[in-house]
């Protein structure tokens, strides 16, 4: 059991707070393929938060931000003109300005490192560990009560993030999905980015410090990258993916702990490892999910496909070759057994001593999918320029997607379920 | 596609229709079937061109019209049905068949010039490691020639206006010296007087007995600048000679409602499938 | 005025090591630049960066398992995880719903936090020299010796053997994929040699220009090239030419300038410096190139502005045959 202090909660806290805040507003650059803008800001202001510190001396955080704050205009804005004046490809306009904006800043860091308490390396992965040490004391309300000042900081950036993101949801989730329809309607989606691009651009400066430049790209994409696996709705992303966040920050500070490493590594591995989780596993959009599905289909398929041929060899009456002119449709020995017993299993087929046979239920859902198959190619023939003897396929294949409505419509278009190979039900001339 | 590959059947032979050419088809087309992630899909698709011929492929947007000459081309993956030119599959026939894809589908930043892109054409009957030589500098040259655009092969790509790419692209395709051109669209977005030279180049084209295959978009030219046409919406709604195709119900079903069933069923089948 | 008699000392190459380092950071920028431009012609210029950061959990693997300091088995290590990132990448990009800039963020900071999770473990291991590893983050060229040249040279002629071969291939896919692919040329397999080369040269430049810069030295020559030339074959030597400029002018600048009063850090780290000096170029290219310069633009403006000159700018849109 991790013994855990009233440091290690704060830590956790702060962590945590990040996290969510993060990944609130990660969402939207998921959902805008902004993720790299974010990767890009995050390294891009350094030499802002390097000035600071060379300016004033310290570690306080106004002077910091402020700092940071120019150096992310000035990577949107320097950007912005390489790709319109050297007409330079968008991402490698960001690589060119991140890198060198972020080289920029550990020259200067590595310039006054004797002077002042920061070292390169911590730009990269922060000093999260060593967040209780440096205290403030709250104002007015809460007068007395000292607690870390990376704390209140990010507390402040977790609500903003959170008062943001649900006053101006509907106008976001707009702008997120169509940027044109949202200025034609009146929202200025210019407008609305920059503002955007500022909060966003202020929670990454907070964050920077605690956990460092490549946590908050993992804090920004992962948890919304997650998100949107998992949910359809923005709302619905929005909750899971401060939830993810949530649970990179405390899983990843438990899991630093137990193996005396870095927090902020382990922070972005567990928010990484969640996305992979999600990408295997989600119930709808997982790769197993979808591989299971895939199966099941198939078996569907080759059950109905059984049920076919168990139909026609009860049919009195056998139709004209050209009909049912279907090699036998070869299935593999195991998909067929296990489709039979799933037959056997619901009831739509028996097994006696002659052989399989249809159950009154099956011999029903036979006759609709037969009914269903000529259905079908009578449509074509009337649409398409399909020949008669082309139609038999196509219909084979959609046959076992009639349902519901798209059967109802059919019924409504096509209310002859003769065969549409037999002699005198035809409407064209097959040549 | 939902449907695993193994229920597909072997392709038929093809069906003999009535006033057929008695020459082979330069691009015979049998129950194709292309899915994409979401954007449009082919459903059964049955087509036959006769060499000689230009035609038209038409229908509303999304009606996978691209999306066929990619699959003739084996630029995507076909789930069912066959492609055969000249008889012959894709494979042995390639050298003989020109492709000229839609003028946004490159970055027209890039830097290489308008010969160059020409002597692209080129590439196809070189191999990889050989060079371009004096003769397909003087095919490439030749090409530039036709377009009207020779006085512009030094000119970075970029330079150009949106008609001078086009027939950079034609350009491109000529020097290919093919015997079936499928072209995406050759003439959107171009001004009039670069349409009527495309025109004029896929006529002549025809008239060496070429087989000419475009996408095209306007409806009041189709008539007069194509022999024939292929109506196409997911299906095909309707092909044959121009004149006999193009009526008012076939254009009703191809840019009409009425098809809703078919695009209802491939979405249930895609929803179904992944 | 040491500094001084170290400028010499470099100017003259009179120090077996110092030519060693020189000759090393100049192939490798060569072969970024030219290999690199290639890589931002066909939209791919960020691959490079999430391979570098890929490549660190995979060095500190090789260094625990191994327990091997000598670094081509750690670059080996460095391969084998910045490949799977790459691998990674695609696979979530099989995925409709992430897209592949998403992929980059994710592949990039969830391996470099790996990475970092386990060089604090190295550091944990008894004799786990914290430095070898730090020098990979930020690069350190001084500490490159006669073997690391040696890989480095193996990999850039390999590479820059295949670019020169396949060129013509090359400018097809860049250029137009769909029409190579209706040539029948292998464009996946064209497309996955170009990322391998990117990511091998990448790793080959860790050990000087680090994990956290390698992405300029492949991006920014080849972005600066592209304002001098419009023909493909001198956007690449040129990118070439930038790339071994500015990882010379990096390394010999971090060879000279005085140490920093701290002594926390040993010397300047490589990297920055080299990423600064390509920054610099770039900054050069994009002002004063001709034609596509902003000086010159600026100009061209004027002109256009005076209609009496009649600059011949716009192409008359339809000529006569």
């Amino acid at each position: 059991m991790i013994h855990l202090d009233a440091d290690d909660l704060w830590v956790m806290a702060t962590a945590a707070c990040c996290a969510m805040a993060c990944g609130l507003l990660g969402c939207f650059l998921v959902l805008q393929r902004l993720s790299l803008l974010g990767d890009a800001i995050s390294h891009a202001i350094l030499p802002g938060i390097a000035a600071a510190f060379i300016v004033t001396g310290s570690r306080a955080s106004g002077g910091m931000l402020v700092g940071a704050a120019v150096a992310g205009l000035v990577t949107a804005f320097l950007a912005a003109a390489i790709r319109r004046i050297g007409r330079v490809p968008e991402d490698a306009a960001l690589g060119v300005v991140f890198t060198s904006l972020f080289a920029l800043g550990v020259v200067m860091i590595t310039w006054v490192a004797g002077s002042i308490d920061l070292d390169p390396g911590c730009v990269l992965y922060g000093l999260i560990e060593f967040v209780p040490d440096d205290r403030v004391e709250l104002p007015w309300p809460l007068a007395g009560v000292a607690v870390p000042r990376a704390f209140a900081w990010l507390a402040g950036a977790l609500v903003v993030a959170v008062v943001f993101v649900s006053l101006l949801l509907k106008e976001l989730r707009l702008v997120a999905f169509d940027a044109s329809l949202a200025t034609a309607m009146g929202f200025s989606a210019a407008a609305l980015h920059s503002v955007f691009l500022g909060v966003t651009t202020a929670t990454i400066v907070l964050s920077f410090e605690a956990v460092g430049s490549i946590l908050v790209v993992a804090m920004l994409v992962a948890p919304g990258a997650t998100a949107r696996l998992l949910v359809d709705r923005l709302g619905a992303m929005l909750l899971v993916a401060a939830l993810a966040g949530l649970a990179s920050a405390v899983g990843g500070y438990l899991l630093a702990l137990c193996m005396d490493t870095s927090v902020a590594g382990a922070m972005s591995v567990v928010a990484g490892g969640l996305f992979a989780a999600a990408l295997l596993l989600s119930p709808r959009h997982g790769a197993v999910a979808r591989l299971l599905q895939r199966w099941a289909l198939t078996l569907r398929i080759r059950g109905e496909d059984i049920l076919g041929e168990l139909h026609r060899a009860g049919e009195p009456r056998p139709s004209p070759p050209s009909a049912i002119a279907e090699p036998p449709p070869e299935m593999p020995r195991w998909e067929r057994s296990l489709a039979t017993r799933l037959l056997l299993l619901r009831g739509l087929a028996t097994r006696s001593a002659a052989g399989l046979a249809l159950t009154p239920r099956g011999a029903e859902r036979a006759e609709e999918l037969v009914r269903h198959h000529r259905r079908w190619e009578r449509y074509l023939l009337r649409e398409t320029e399909l020949p008669l003897d082309h139609l038999h396929e196509p219909a084979h294949r959609v046959e076992h997607f009639i349902a519901g409505d798209l059967a109802r419509r059919l019924e409504a278009e096509v209310p002859d379920a003769s065969d549409p190979h037999r002699p005198g039900a035809t409407e064209r001339n097959p040549d | 596609m939902p449907h695993d590959p193994s229920l597909a059947q072997p392709v038929r032979p093809p069906t003999p229709r009535a006033g057929a050419p008695a020459a082979r088809a330069a691009l015979e087309v049998h129950d194709l079937t292309v899915a994409y992630r979401r954007t449009p899909v082919l459903l059964d698709v049955d087509l036959e061109i006769p060499c000689g011929s230009m035609t038209a492929i038409v229908g509303p947007n999304g009606a996978g019209k691209s999306t066929l000459l990619k699959a003739a081309l084996g630029l995507v993956p076909a789930a069912t049905g066959a492609v055969r030119l000249f008889g012959k599959t894709l494979r042995a026939v390639r050298r003989s068949v020109a492709y000229v894809p839609q003028r946004e589908s490159v970055d027209w930043e890039f830097p290489v010039s308008v010969l160059e892109v020409a002597l692209m054409g080129r590439y196809g009957h070189l191999g990889w490691l050989r060079r371009p030589g004096a003769r397909d500098r003087a095919i490439a040259m030749e090409a530039l020639e036709t377009m009207g655009i020779a006085d512009l092969a030094g000119r970075q790509i970029g330079e150009l206006s949106g008609g001078q790419q086009q027939r950079t692209f034609l350009a491109r395709a000529l020097a290919q010296q093919a015997e079936l051109y499928l072209m995406d669209e050759p003439s959107a977005g171009v001004d009039a007087a670069t349409e009527r030279a495309i025109v004029d180049v896929l006529r002549r084209l025809r008239d060496q007995g070429r087989t000419v295959v475009a996408v095209h978009h306007d409806l009041s030219t189709v008539m007069a600048w194509f022999d024939r046409v292929v109506l196409l919406n997911v299906r095909v709604v309707a092909a044959g000679p121009a004149a006999a195709t193009l009526t008012a119900e076939t254009l009703a079903k191809t840019y009409g409602g009425r098809l809703t069933l078919l695009e209802e069923a491939a979405a249930v089948m895609r929803r179904a499938g992944a | 005025m040491s500094w001084a008699a170290d400028l010499i000392r470099l100017a003259t190459l009179e120090d077996a090591n110092t030519r060693i380092v020189l000759l090393g950071c100049g192939i490798l920028g060569a072969a970024a630049g030219s290999v690199g431009s290639l890589a931002v012609l066909r939209g791919r210029a960020l691959v490079g960066d999430a391979v570098a950061h890929a490549a660190l959990p995979g060095v500190c693997l090789a260094w625990l398992v191994l327990g091997d300091r000598s670094l081509p088995v750690l670059l080996l290590g460095a391969l084998g995880s910045g490949l799977l990132g790459v691998a990674t990448i695609a696979a979530i990009r099989a995925q409709p719903r992430i897209r592949e800039d998403a992929a980059i963020a994710l592949v990039l900071s969830t391996f470099f936090g790996a990475g970092i999770v386990l060089s604090r473990m190295v550091q944990n291991v008894p004799g786990g020299h914290r430095a070898g590893l730090d020098g990979l983050i930020l690069g350190s060229a001084a500490s490159l010796v006669r073997q690391d040249v040696f890989a480095i040279g193996v990999v850039a002629a390999a590479a820059l053997g295949a670019v020169l071969l396949f060129f013509k291939e090359l400018r097809l896919l860049c250029f137009d994929r769909s029409f190579a692919a209706s040539l029948g040329r292998p464009v996946g397999a064209f497309d996955l040699a170009l990322l391998a080369a990117v990511c091998l040269i990448a790793i080959a430049g860790l050990p000087a220009v680090g994990v956290v810069l390698v992405v300029a030295l492949l991006v920014i020559p080849g972005a600066a090239a592209r304002f001098w030339s419009d023909r493909l074959a001198a956007v690449v030597i040129l990118a070439g030419l930038f790339g071994a400029a500015a990882a010379l002018a990096g390394t010999a600048l971090s060879a000279v300038l005085p140490a920093p009063a701290g002594a926390r850090v040993r010397g300047w780290p490589t990297g920055p410096l080299i990423a600064l000096a390509a920054a610099g170029l770039f900054a050069g290219s994009l002002v004063a190139a001709p034609r596509r310069g902003l000086i010159a633009r600026l100009l061209g403006a004027r002109r256009l502005a005076a209609p009496q000159q009649g600059a011949p700018d716009a192409l008359p849109e339809e000529r006569s045959r």
